[in-house]
């Protein structure tokens, strides 16, 4: 209230006339605003506490009340925003952490992405000199191990909840008497990859010297190891470098499938194998007795039973040596290698070992002969002595050797054990992480030699044979959740830490083991096995580093990089060629052999459990939820079988019945069986799930415990059906052959013809030409190139999208129906002739096609196309005709025939646990709702967000889609081709590109790269 | 009243789909006991304290 | 020697009744309750709809998983029945839209009866697409309705274009015959003696009092209806056909599609309607109305239709050989010799062969006879569909994702349940409404149109 009032002065507003003229009653009005009373009796006091602010609080309060009470609120699941938000997590934003795999023996780094808290994926650490960012399927799909309902919760004596307190003073008392009884306390375990582990067990001996380890792994790389100490006198082995191999031999060597560190194999062998710039390709020469992933890279591929190996390897030091030999022999073994001559082999084999010998001939100290973890130890002698004898020595890369932190038991030991048990004189046995009572052969007797030890520890993730077998199950954290560290390879350590603390009532494996060996049950901690594995590190790697930051800050930077790198090279030392003049001679067997390997993605049973896995299709046969007995064509024709049928396979008065399945280019005696199947102690998904094969191993075996000879094999009533999500037709079926090629759905050609003709490919092409109006992609395009050069079908790509797409499992009669809901797939195209198979893969997805078919015939608008050249799946808008899937000639849409979340094994993934692994940036599907690849659209979107928020520039590089990051031998490349610089749009302007069924017109925006065969013509068949 | 069997009948039908529609307000709900039992077994996520992470992912 | 005296124009009716006679007659079954036999036909129709919906209730419930279909094959039975069951409806409208339009007198015993059928048919048939789709709760995406995503429908689909067809080709038929109705139901409204009976003739007889207006108004009214009919027998098929005519598949994606199919469904149309009617005539003793000439005339039709999708089949295969394109080449020589081959050769024998056999005034004129070759005939056109559908989505672009399909149970439930809906429709029909127009039949009598001529 304005007090100076002049009434002489000119006003600007005024609200009357009086007003105006400054009347002298308007003016007394204003003096007093309020009438007289009212600023009188106001008193602040006597209002009511209710200010206006909050009485409309409290109204919409009520109001919400009353809304809240009207909604459904049965706890579908509760989001709720952080009241104190964790340093650690920005909602929406992930982290990602260093750590180490435990998939397999290789030890790989990886990266763990988690989103608010939960590990939602594993991607490879880039830092890792052996992975070098990428990782296998088993690793890619581990994850959902950790989300497994049917881990174990808490430890169990003889099926009862028992607490730890309990079970620790208990089993401590029991060594201690043990000890002091004088009998032995056994701990059983697997492959033992840290260093610090193995210092726990040491530690363990220490304290209790009647203590004794054994080490058992059923896939073990022995054979080698021992004659690489027989030959070399050491047990470390180098590493091969593939990379700079012209010539490479494979002899049941499965190196690009799951042998060995098959990641950084793929890598090797794939960088000559670039068709981008210069063609120096290397020629891949596989002699082996099944089909593998190796073997349908190869060039020239010779089907040679595993028994004829040692005669092969030695005739062919005996035809080299003619030209000279590296390594100077003396006459014993001149004369032992005389005796070998080629086994028998028909014109178009022989044709090739020409070849091979010109070549070998050729590029001698430019090749590497490298034989297979499952092939007997004078295989592998021999192998070393004609590398010797070629002077291959500069493809061994010394500075990275293969390392054995403990030896494996041999036969005599693990007898001696099962003696021991028998007798009554083990008083503990520790059955450390691993699974004996499956993987050892069943002569060992180890099982039932169970019953007569008091105290049988087992420390297990989830029940398994051997912990159902004892009467302490200890649960185990999961990798994840656990500490550790790998030093599995020369010069490379690895650090594994855990992402996230335990989710059930479960300890780290080495903190059991220490807190025994403390003797004292309240020893234990939380961090205990954290504080040893820092303390072994300080005392160990960082004085060895010696690095100029202190203890603590070289830990985290350590953890940070999840790898310490040491120099640690060896040196090649001289061959011992009485190894070979020593060596037992194999005698080739003109009989049927059982030839055992590893299963591409179960290993040695350990991810029976695991859905994913189970689901993804071998890389050969395409098979899910199953193994088989693979036999050749003409076997089959022989035991009158077809695909399905069952048989009955006799080893040494050990039988087992399992179907077949035909595989062209079997070799014709040998019979391939994968192992980790037929777990019978197992959670719901892999129980009673193929067939197990450890049945037919026997702990006395003649060259390894592999192979196995004094076969008997026939036909007996019955099929079971293998759920292959390929029809499998005979390749002698004139109606089906060859269609791919004739489609041109595969183009090939051979490196001969590429150098006399680049541009072969698109000789006879047409250009296509539009009656419409084409829609013109001004800003981003994304395409996607397939280089099908490198693809080994291992199945990385697949699995990698399974987990960041959240693609549902649908167990095995879904499979059986094709209803597999994999958005990528490798399909496996055959040509050739059934004993003489030319295999070609072709990963096969969502082609994102500019004229997609699919968009039209959608009746309600449910798939569209985006401006940057998506072709869009609106899930909330589609009903589920299936028309776009009809009309899809790539067949890459996938309808959700049920809900497969509640459907799959009794509503498995439907509990709070395993729902956890999903990715939150993609829809989880519903039941009737069609869908397909999207080129990864969260991915694009998260990179888009961040180039806003950066203030840059979108570009095609940045993103990178799921399967491009799984792939090892980077086979997948993902941009904007309109981005002239970018590797896309290089590769879709190459010589050797092509689209499947250009002609129908549909411009799919997936450009594959023809595969160059080097072969010595220019034409495939 | 000509018709009171006509005009009792729907007078009762409305007042009972008044009443009907007020009932199916009711917050019955809150107090069931079935909607409590998936409270009880929540997963409880917590990230390891001494995990160390990446910043980004290069 | 031929007896058929083409002087004059042929009598429809074999005899002359009396046209008092005729309402009687048609009549008789709306008024006399039914008998056991008819409760056994309603029985076994009821359990074959029980099934139906049982079948419906486990799709409903577990999802389209309970079916056969799989991946590649989208679709199956479900998509097989619903042009099975469009097609079946042509028939009817065939007769008494276009057969009235030609001034073919014969159609007047069996015009209401066919006009039923293609509404029941249609009905039938209308269930498929509503309960294929993955999602049925969401049915109603399919029909364009202003909302507020600002999402219309895809007017480029053809599946769009059936909505459109069949909701259209159920209307209209609907209306047209309803229309025809109009006099009957007057008929039955004048000549019943039950009240609650009067009363809903009376209302659905809007007050119809065949007057010399009522009657003009009503014959231009049937003549529209005809007109907007006629086109639909030829349009609506077509547009089914288009489902596959226009997507890419071979085996699919041909022009000889519409007429193809518009063919076959007027085959298939006709057997089926000339199958329950000679059930009917012989029932309801209508035996000199729907007369062994009408049949005749039927089964000729059957003939031509037959032919016409005979030549189909030869000019599919010709032109896929002549074509060159090894896809379509492979795609038919796989109906031939693949692992479908025997619901191939059923086709062919079926379709191809047993109509042939009508070539004979013999065969044409033996009922039990003619009734077989029509059951074989609607056996071999709904394995058609089959393998055109199923054969064609198996196997297909590439052989990675050739896959056989199975049918299930369920299927099999709802293939006999949508046969128990469509006869159930039609045993309740049979004794609610008159099945021969007792109007058009008596306009047809002898004597019933008075000419100049005459006197």
């Amino acid at each position: 209230m304005s007090d100076s009032l002049n009434s002489s002065d000119k006003k600007e507003l005024w609200k009357s006339l009086q007003d105006y003229n400054n009347d002298p009653e308007s003016l007394k009005l204003k003096h007093n605003e309020f009438l007289d009373e009212v600023t009188e009796k106001f008193d602040p006091e006597k209002i009511s506490g209710i200010s206006r602010r909050k009485f409309l609080a409290l109204l919409s309060a009520s109001a919400a009340l009353t809304a809240t009470a009207c909604t459904d609120y049965r706890d579908k699941g509760e989001i709720i925003p952080y009241n104190k938000r964790p340093e650690e997590v920005f909602p929406g934003i992930a982290n990602y952490y260093a750590s180490t795999c435990n998939g397999c023996g290789q030890a790989c780094g990886i990266l763990i992405k988690t989103r608010e808290g939960r590990p939602i994926k594993i991607d490879g650490n880039p830092d890792h000199p052996i992975n070098k960012g990428k990782i296998c399927a088993k690793g890619q799909a581990s994850i959902l191990d950790l989300y497994d309902p049917e881990r174990l919760h808490d430890p169990l004596y003889n099926k009862n909840v028992i607490s730890w307190k309990k079970l620790d003073d208990e089993i401590i008392s029991s060594l201690k008497q043990t000890t002091s009884n004088g009998n032995e306390i056994a701990i059983v375990t697997g492959l033992i990859s840290s260093p610090t582990t193995k210092k726990v067990l040491d530690d363990f001996v220490v304290k209790y010297p009647n203590t004794k380890i054994y080490s058992h792994t059923l896939l073990n790389d022995e054979q080698r190891r021992n004659a690489w100490y027989e030959c070399y006198g050491t047990y470390d082995y180098p590493a091969v470098k593939f990379d700079e191999a012209n010539i490479i031999l494979a002899l049941d060597a499965d190196f690009l499938g799951n042998e060995g560190s098959s990641i950084e194999n793929m890598r090797k062998f794939a960088a000559k194998r670039e068709v981008v710039g210069k063609t120096d390709f290397n020629r891949l020469y596989v002699a082996e007795g099944r089909m593998s992933a190796t073997g349908m890279m190869a060039d020239y591929r010779i089907s040679l039973s595993p028994t004829k190996q040692y005669q092969f390897v030695t005739a062919l030091i005996n035809e080299l040596t003619k030209n000279g030999s590296a390594f100077s022999l003396d006459a014993a073994a001149k004369s032992k290698i005389e005796k070998f001559q080629f086994p028998e082999l028909n014109s178009n084999e022989k044709e090739k070992i020409s070849h091979l010998i010109k070549d070998l001939n050729a590029n001698r100290g430019k090749a590497v002969i490298y034989a297979g973890d499952t092939l007997p130890k004078e295989v592998h002698i021999a192998v070393n002595l004609l590398n010797e004898v070629l002077g291959n020595m500069d493809i061994y890369d010394y500075s990275s050797t293969s390392k054995s932190l403990v030896k494996q038991s041999t036969q005599q030991e693990i007898s001696q054990l099962v003696d021991s048990m028998k007798n009554g004189k083990v008083g503990v046995l520790i059955q450390f992480d691993c699974n004996p009572v499956f993987s050892l052969p069943e002569d060992y007797g180890y099982s039932s030699a169970l019953k007569n030890v008091k105290t049988v520890v087992t420390l297990t993730e989830a029940e398994n044979e051997s912990s159902a077998a004892g009467n302490y199950t200890l649960p185990i954290n999961h990798p994840f959740e656990s500490w550790g560290d790998a030093n599995v390879r020369s010069g490379v350590y690895s650090l594994q830490q855990p992402v996230i603390s335990p989710i059930f009532n479960t300890r780290q494996k080495e903190a059991i083991l220490l807190t025994w060996l403390s003797g004292d049950s309240n020893s234990y901690k939380e961090d205990t096995y954290h504080q040893y594995l820092m303390n072994n590190f300080n005392a160990t790697i960082y004085t060895k580093k010696n690095p100029l930051s202190d203890a603590k800050e070289f830990w985290y930077s350590a953890l940070h990089d999840g790898v310490v790198l040491f120099n640690e090279s060896s040196q090649h030392s001289k061959f011992n060629l009485a190894a070979f003049s020593d060596s037992k001679e194999i005698n080739q067997v003109n009989d049927f052999t059982v030839h055992l390997t590893e299963s591409y993605f179960i290993g040695d049973g350990k991810f029976s459990n695991n859905g994913w896995l189970q689901e993804t299709p071998h890389p050969v046969s395409k098979v899910t939820w199953d193994n088989y007995a693979s036999v050749s064509p003409n076997l089959a024709k022989q035991l009158l079988v077809e695909m399905n049928d069952l048989v009955e396979i006799k080893v040494n008065g050990k039988s087992l019945t399992l179907p077949v399945l035909v595989q062209p280019g079997a070799e014709n005696n040998t019979i391939n069986i994968e192992f980790g199947y037929g777990r019978t102690v197992v959670g719901v998904v892999g129980k009673d799930v193929g067939f197990n094969a450890i049945t037919l191993m026997s702990k006395n075996y003649s060259s390894s415990p592999f192979i196995y000879e004094n076969v008997s094999i026939k036909k007996v009533s019955g099929t079971h059906k293998l759920a292959s999500t390929q029809e499998h037709h005979s390749l002698d079926d004139t109606f089906v052959k060859d269609i791919h090629r004739k489609r041109k759905i595969i183009q090939e050609g051979t490196v001969e013809k590429y150098k006399k003709e680049p541009n072969f490919l698109h000789e006879e092409k047409e250009k296509l030409f539009s009656i419409t109006t084409e829609y013109q992609y001004t800003g981003h395009k994304w395409a996607m190139a397939i280089d099908l050069n490198k693809c080994t079908s291992c199945g990385g790509c697949v699995t990698a999208c399974n987990v960041e797409n959240n693609v549902p499992v649908v167990g095995k009669d879904q499979v059986l129906n094709g209803r597999e809901m994999q958005w990528m797939r490798i399909d496996r195209y055959y040509s050739g002739t059934p004993d003489d198979p030319i295999a070609s893969n072709q990963p096969m997805l969502c082609q994102h096609c500019d004229n997609a078919p699919c968009e039209n015939v959608c009746p309600v608008n449910a798939t569209n196309h985006s401006p940057d050249g998506l072709n869009q799946m609106v899930y909330n808008r589609c009903v589920g005709t299936r028309y776009c899937s009809n009309n899809c000639p790539y067949k890459v849409r996938r309808f959700n025939f049920f809900n497969f979340r509640d459907h799959f094994a009794d509503a498995y993934y439907e509990n709070d646990l395993t729902s956890l692994v999903h990715n939150p940036e993609v829809t989880v599907r519903s039941r009737g709702v069609m869908e397909k690849c999207t080129f990864c659209v969260q991915r694009i979107m998260e990179a888009r967000s961040n180039a806003i928020r950066d203030g840059k520039e979108l570009k095609g590089t940045d993103v990178v889609t799921a399967c491009q990051q799984a792939c090892p031998t980077t086979a997948i490349t993902f941009g904007d081709a309109n981005d002239p610089d970018s590797p896309i749009a290089k590769l879709r302007d190459h010589n050797l590109s092509y689209h499947v069924l250009e002609e129908l017109n549909v411009k799919p925006n997936v450009t594959y790269i023809a595969k160059l065969r080097n072969t010595h013509s220019q034409e495939i068949l | 009243m000509e018709n009171m069997n006509r005009n009792k009948f729907f007078t009762t039908l409305g007042k009972s789909t008044l009443m009907l529609a007020l009932a199916s307000a009711l917050p019955v709900n809150l107090f069931s006991k079935l909607s409590r039992v998936s409270i009880e077994k929540k997963i409880k996520i917590v990230i390891h304290p001494s995990s160390v992470k990446r910043n980004n992912k290069v | 020697m031929s007896t058929v005296d083409y002087t004059r124009e042929l009598s429809v009716l074999d005899t002359k009744p009396a046209l008092r006679e005729l309402d009687d007659l048609i009549s008789k079954p709306l008024e006399t309750k039914p008998n056991k036999k008819f409760y056994i036909a309603l029985s076994i129709t009821l359990s074959m709809l029980s099934l139906l919906v049982i079948g419906l209730g486990l799709t409903f419930y577990y999802g389209i998983g309970m079916w056969g279909n799989n991946n590649p094959v989208g679709w199956a039975f479900d998509i097989v029945n619903f042009v099975f069951w469009v097609g079946i409806g042509h028939a009817g409208t065939l007769i008494s839209a276009i057969l009235f339009l030609f001034r073919q007198k014969w159609r007047t015993g069996i015009a209401r009866f066919a006009e039923g059928m293609t509404i029941f048919a249609v009905m039938t048939a209308g269930l498929f697409p509503l309960i294929h789709v993955g999602r049925p709760w969401l049915a109603g995406y399919l029909f364009p309705y202003p909302n507020q995503h600002s999402v219309w429908v895809n007017f480029t689909s053809p599946l769009l274009w059936d909505v459109f067809a069949v909701s259209t080709y159920l209307t209209v038929s609907l209306i047209f015959w309803y229309v025809g109705l109009i006099p009957d139901l007057a008929t039955l409204r004048e000549k019943t003696t039950n009240k609650i009976k009067k009363v809903i003739y009376s209302t659905f007889s809007l007050g119809w009092r065949f007057s010399n207006r009522h009657w003009q108004n009503y014959e231009m009214v049937y003549l529209i209806l005809a007109g907007f009919a006629t086109p639909l027998v030829l349009s609506v098929h077509t547009i089914v056909s288009f489902d596959f005519a226009v997507s890419i598949i071979p085996g699919w994606h041909t022009t000889i599609f519409p007429p193809y199919f518009v063919a076959g469904a007027v085959f298939s149309g006709f057997a089926m309607v000339q199958n329950v009617l000679i059930i009917v005539r012989k029932i309801f003793n209508y035996e000199h109305i729907i007369t062994l000439d009408t049949l005749e005339k039927m089964n000729k039709i059957m003939l031509l239709t037959g032919s016409m999708v005979g030549y189909a089949y030869a000019m599919e295969f010709f032109i896929a050989w002549y074509s060159g394109m090894e896809m379509e080449r492979f795609t038919f020589l796989n109906r031939a010799l693949g692992p479908y081959a025997w619901a191939y050769w059923i086709m062919i024998t079926c379709n191809v062969v047993s109509p042939q056999l009508f070539w004979f005034k013999k065969i044409r004129r033996t009922i039990p006879v003619m009734f077989v070759i029509a059951i074989f005939v609607n056996i071999g056109m709904w394995f058609e569909r089959f393998v055109i559908i199923v054969t064609s989505l198996s196997r297909d672009f590439l052989p990675s994702s050739w896959a056989y399909y199975k049918p299930t149970y369920v299927d099999a439930m709802i293939l006999i349940g949508s046969f128990g809906f469509f006869f159930t429709w039609i045993l309740l029909f049979a004794k609610a409404l008159p099945v021969v127009s007792m109007a058009e039949v008596k306009a047809v009598v002898e004597g019933a149109q008075p000419s100049h001529k005459e006197h």
